[in-house]
């Protein structure tokens, strides 16, 4: 902030010495709490987010971690000058004096679009670089699994294996490409699966299809809905479990199907 | 003139009283809904609920607004060809009936302002009685307390019930009251219209009331399609007409507000000598005006979908549940803006007034708010990247919707550099301001998150979107409304609102606010969906946290309620200038006077110039009538009469 | 800090014990709205010894039966009723032990829209019996409705079990009388699952689409009207001691 082209407040006692020494207060503090902050988050943040089972799921993670480290001065700045100027210019009652009239100079507020679209600009980039690289084409090995979402329940299909499960279960090979092919029987339904970071609406008459994506770890996780579909919404969940590749070979022999 | 305004002089009590009034309105309302919906039951045999219930409402609106008066005026310069006498216009105004104009068709802009007001502060109040049944439902696991039907229903009342009142909540009270004094005028340019659009809004309350009686809607407050067809009660219908009926009030409050900013500003008041709260409602009921008729469309189509059996959104008969998407998104995300522009100008009004400072760049602060009008309306696909309707066009999205945070960040540079070696007086409005900038910088960088496309693959239709739009709709805009409410109280209702009991609405709120949705916000990176009736054991800690934390929003709440009454009762009297504030509506007593000013003021520079060098001779001029001890030395309004 | 005054305080305090009523009352009132998804009865599963119980249902092509009062749409709805006259279903089911579902199906057969549920699953034997011969999987337009009880997210003892329930021939004749209303002689159908642990929570509800009566089985309206209405074709099961 600086003050150009208006008369300082002929009213204000406070000697020229001792102004310019706010701003670069704010702006130390502002600098400490922000790397603070950062490292704060790269602590926590493995431990606030489910982890990343597929090579989409990590990007998405990593993505949010990128976000909130870029995210953290920017938030401090307003708190910080925020709490500064309540410290530091807070009258007790009415006042009885104006403040400072400052204005912003032509170069602060091109300055400040400057940075602030440079930010936006960076973030544009990476995102729409990362969404390319989830648009991965299949391979010739990839899993294709048919999903079909009703009120209020998911049928999984194998087309490549004549599979229909048999069970309330998705079986998936660890370190296999897989990509869904969603539709719906009825209303819109949202077909998502946190930890493999799969997430498509089911449409009716439409079919929809995920990315490519490969999940990494074996593991147990959950198919859950997220598109409002009526009364059993909430209760719209399958399993969803990550194998090797015997087990699930074998778990496709014993749901009738052929290698 | 005419014998029959002798005549009504001579009975001047219960029955003028009465007859048009909300009383009768409702009366005939009532009977106009019942005939209508006995006629259409017996044509359809009794086969088509949707038709039957759609013909109750017509019927209502149609005879409340016959009983209210409003086809009053129109009449007569129909069919008797004459025009209202200045006496008629008066007593239309409202001038001479007391309180009981609040409950007629009364074109007095402060009258309709405070109906506003009053609709506002129920319609806040009801909302938040269904987040609190929310909360309750979603501390435990499983659907303890609610069947899941109704609590689909509790949600999507509680949704739409306050998606209305945010709408409304700034443009509605102050933008009525507070903007046309605010720019010298005596009214705004359509009074009957004015009083229309408000009581459109109140006709539609009831409507969307009885869906309790028809059997609730499952939908939530955006009424997707296919699920909105799918029939079940008629409480859907509820849901289609209320949409509709209100987008009609906000459409004509909308061109009112526009024709009576563009033509009735006072002498001298130049667009940039103009108050960043008009900027701010201007701007956003320009961008309601471009939203709003496609979620009037969606509506009426989801409605011919279910009463005529058409099949716009019904893919097994050729439609597609992608155009509701598309419709309803192409008003839902301008909307979000409609909300947000005036609660910001507010808090940017308010921060001038208490740092006694100009604003750090007005005309930086409305080229923002124009860029967000402008950018907010081709943003709306980014609620649609998984929908699989426009693969193609998530990148374009993508890259508007970034766009939209460089203009929202100036109006942080703003606010913060105006608080910047100020003078800040921590009254209640400014506590609010700084809730505000705080809650919106969270809001705000969360949206980021969501904009981007990898983030919204794992975050999209879960508790992070609630969180996020809880933090920004809430959290920033109704804490700028209460920003508005605290501050312009003492000149709408002529008395001090208690400091204290507004403090502790404040912390309750914003306490209780940050615990509630910061929760939400870790449960929904768990990946928790939205809508969820029964919670999954991995996320009932933090929904018990974010219930236990809403208690605290939930005392606020009974707080602010206990503050206002006991305010109406036996408030403190305010002064006519209670925060020392340079916009013109400080410059007249209050109460404000029928007419508003008694000689139009003209105006010869922005309402932010303190701390301006001032020539001695205009120094010293008081800007309340009396002269308030302790004003500032250098408070020149912005008047010269 | 200055009006602290008692009867300020007394003031605050009395405003939000006051709203905490009000939104008591709200919630109570909802509860109370019929047809708003109220909490139909709760029918329990006669216990037949220390770990058995058996429950009797019947599914009936209108309301007639055990939705008498309800409203002009409503009556007309297929629904399960769980005796002559209780609604009830809100199934309450003793743990750890075998029961034994026996189901009267009264109501004529519609076409499955996914053959998923052509199988029977999840009952031990993998079997149930229709009018006492057992069967395994039936064809897409043989049954009337469905039985499928299924788990809620992480349940700690997921149960997931679903009978096509076979319907009467539409020329049957109408030869039973209950509470005034004629029906054909049902199909019975019974099969048994086991209980896990108390304190568990399921949602079943019928999976072969009827739809109400106005637009039939077209998507979306499949699954409108009473197969989303708890009372009806949807209902929870309760794992509980008693």
């Amino acid at each position: 902030m600086s003050e150009s082209n208006t008369d300082v407040n002929t009213g204000s006692a406070a000697p020229a010495r001792k102004e310019p020494r706010h701003l670069r207060r704010a702006l130390i503090i502002w600098a400490v709490l922000s790397v603070i902050g950062i490292a704060v988050w790269l602590v926590v943040a493995p431990f606030i987010l489910p982890s990343a089972d597929s090579t989409l799921d990590s990007t998405d993670d990593f993505t949010i971690v990128l976000l909130t480290v870029l995210a953290m001065p920017v938030a401090m700045f307003v708190f910080v000058f925020l709490g500064y100027s309540l410290f530091a210019f807070r009258v007790k009652d009415r006042p009885t004096e104006d403040g400072v009239p400052l204005q912003p100079r032509p170069s602060l507020q091109i300055g400040w679009l400057g940075i602030t679209g440079a930010l936006c600009l960076f973030l544009l980039i990476w995102g729409l670089f990362a969404s390319y690289q989830e648009t991965a084409t299949a391979s010739s090995n990839t899993l294709v699994v048919r999903v079909s979402g009703q009120q209020w329940l998911w049928s999984f299909d194998y087309p490549q294996y004549g599979v229909s499960s048999q069970s309330q279960v998705i079986e998936l090979p660890v370190n296999r490409p897989v990509q869904f092919v969603v539709t719906s029987e009825d209303v819109l339904h949202g077909f998502a699966i946190r930890e493999l970071g799969v997430r498509i609406d089911a449409n009716p008459g439409e079919v929809t299809t995920t990315s490519v994506e490969t999940p990494t770890k074996i593991g147990n996780y959950a198919v859950n809905c997220v598109e409002l579909c009526g009364l059993y919404h909430s209760y719209m969940w399958e399993a969803v479990n990550v194998v090797d590749k015997a087990s699930f070979n074998s778990w496709i022999l014993s749901q009738g199907g052929h290698l | 003139m005419s014998s029959t305004t002798v005549a009504t002089a001579r009975r001047p009590n219960l029955i003028n009283s009465l007859f048009p009034s909300v009383v009768s309105g409702i009366v005939l309302g009532v009977i106009g809904a019942a005939i209508a919906g006995v006629i259409v039951n017996a044509a359809t045999h009794g086969g088509n609920q949707d038709a039957t219930v759609s013909a109750v409402f017509t019927g209502w609106l149609l005879f409340f607004f016959v009983g209210i008066g409003a086809f009053n005026g129109v009449v007569k310069w129909g069919f008797a060809r004459r025009d209202a006498t200045p006496a008629e216009e008066l007593q239309l105004a409202g001038q001479g009936q007391g309180l009981w104009r609040y409950f007629r068709f009364t074109t007095d802009h402060k009258v309709v302002g405070m109906q506003y007001l009053a609709t506002v502060l129920v319609l806040f109040f009801v909302g938040s009685m269904g987040a609190f049944l929310i909360r309750l439902e979603q501390s435990t696991p499983g659907a303890i307390y609610f069947n899941p039907a109704t609590y689909n229903t509790i949600v999507g009342m509680h949704g739409i019930l306050m998606i209305v009142a945010a709408i409304i909540m700034v443009s509605g009270p102050f933008g009525n009251f507070i903007l046309p004094i605010m720019i010298g005028a005596r009214d705004m340019a359509f009074p009957r219209l004015n009083a229309l659009s408000y009581w459109l809004l109140f006709s539609a309350i009831p409507i969307f009331l009885s869906t309790l009686a028809l059997g609730g809607f499952q939908t939530g407050w955006t009424g997707y399609a296919p699920l909105a067809v799918q029939g079940l009660t008629p409480g859907m219908d509820a849901y289609c007409f209320t949409i509709i009926v209100f987008g009609v009030s906000i459409t004509l409050a909308a061109m009112n507000i526009v024709t009576t900013v563009l033509v009735m500003r006072t002498k001298g008041m130049t667009w940039g000598r103009l108050p960043i709260f008009v900027w701010g409602v201007v701007l956003s009921v320009i961008l309601g005006l471009t939203a709003f008729p496609t979620f009037i469309m969606s509506q009426v189509m989801v409605l011919m979908d279910r009463v005529f059996q058409t099949s716009f959104f019904v893919a097994s008969y050729g439609g597609s549940n992608w155009l509701y998407e598309h419709l309803f998104w192409f008003m839902g995300h301008p909307e979000v803006y409609v909300i947000a522009l005036p609660a910001m100008a507010v808090a940017a009004e308010v921060t001038a007034v208490f740092t006694r400072k100009p604003l750090f760049g007005y005309r930086l602060l409305i080229g923002s708010l124009v860029g967000i009008s402008v950018l907010s309306v081709i943003v709306w696909g980014h609620h649609l990247y998984l929908s699989g309707s426009e693969n193609g066009l998530a990148a374009p999205f993508m890259l508007d919707t970034e766009l939209i945070s460089i203009p929202t960040g100036v109006f942080f540079l703003v606010l913060i550099g105006t608080l910047w070696r100020g003078r800040i007086w921590v009254t209640v409005p400014m506590l609010f301001v700084m809730g505000m900038l705080v809650n919106f910088v969270i809001g705000g960088i969360t949206g980021i998150f969501l904009a981007d496309l990898p983030t919204n693959e794992i975050l999209h239709g879960g508790m992070f979107v609630t969180a996020h739009f809880h933090f920004t709709l809430v959290g920033s805009m109704v804490f700028g409304f209460f920003a508005g409410f605290y501050y312009w109280f003492p000149k709408m209702l002529g008395r001090r609102l208690d400091t204290t009991l507004g403090q502790f609405h404040f912390w309750l709120f914003e306490i209780g606010f940050l615990g509630t949705f910061l929760s939400l916000f870790y449960a929904g990176l768990l990946g928790e969906p939205r809508w969820s009736a029964n919670i999954a054991p991995p996320f009932a800690t933090a929904n018990l946290i974010a219930s236990l934390f809403t208690i605290l929003i939930a005392a606020s709440v009974f707080v602010l309620v206990y503050n206002v009454v006991i305010t109406l009762v036996r408030g403190e009297l305010a002064t006519s200038n209670e925060w020392g504030a340079k916009t013109l509506e400080w410059t007249v007593p209050t109460p404000v006077p029928l007419e508003n000013f008694e000689h139009l003021p003209e105006v010869k520079s922005l309402p932010y110039d303190y701390g301006s060098p001032v020539p001695a001779a205009e120094r010293g001029v008081p800007a309340t009538e009396g002269g308030v001890a302790g004003a500032p030395l250098q408070a020149k309004p912005q008047v010269e009469s | 800090m200055k009006r602290l005054s008692p009867g300020f305080i007394i003031g605050i305090v009395a405003s939000i014990i006051l709203g905490f009523g009000i939104i008591a009352g709200i919630a109570l009132g909802l509860r109370s709205i019929e047809g708003l998804g109220y909490e139909p009865a709760v029918s329990q599963a006669t216990k037949t010894g220390p770990n058995s119980a058996t429950l009797e249902l019947a599914t009936y092509p209108d309301g007639h039966v055990c939705h008498s009062d309800a409203g002009a749409l409503q009556v007309n709805w297929v629904t399960y009723c769980s005796s002559t006259t209780l609604q009830g279903t809100n199934l309450e089911v003793p743990p750890n032990s075998v029961i034994t579902v026996v189901i009267k199906q009264y109501d004529t057969p519609t076409t499955l829209v996914n053959d998923y549920f052509r199988q029977v699953r999840g009952t031990i034997g993998g079997v149930a019996l229709l009018n006492n011969k057992p069967f395994s999987k039936v064809s897409l337009d043989a049954p009337s409705h469905t039985f499928t009880l299924q788990s809620t997210p992480n349940s700690p003892y997921p149960i997931f079990v679903s009978v096509p329930l076979v319907g009467v021939s539409p020329n049957a004749p109408s030869n039973v009388t209950i509470n005034g209303s004629s029906y054909p002689t049902p199909n019975v159908i019974s099969f048994q699952f086991r209980t896990g642990p108390a304190g568990i929570t399921y949602v079943w509800h019928c999976y072969d689409p009827c739809g109400d009566t106005v637009y039939a089985r077209k998507p979306p309206f499949g699954f409108s009207g009473p197969m989303s209405t708890t009372g009806y074709m949807a209902g929870t099961m309760t794992v509980s001691n008693y």
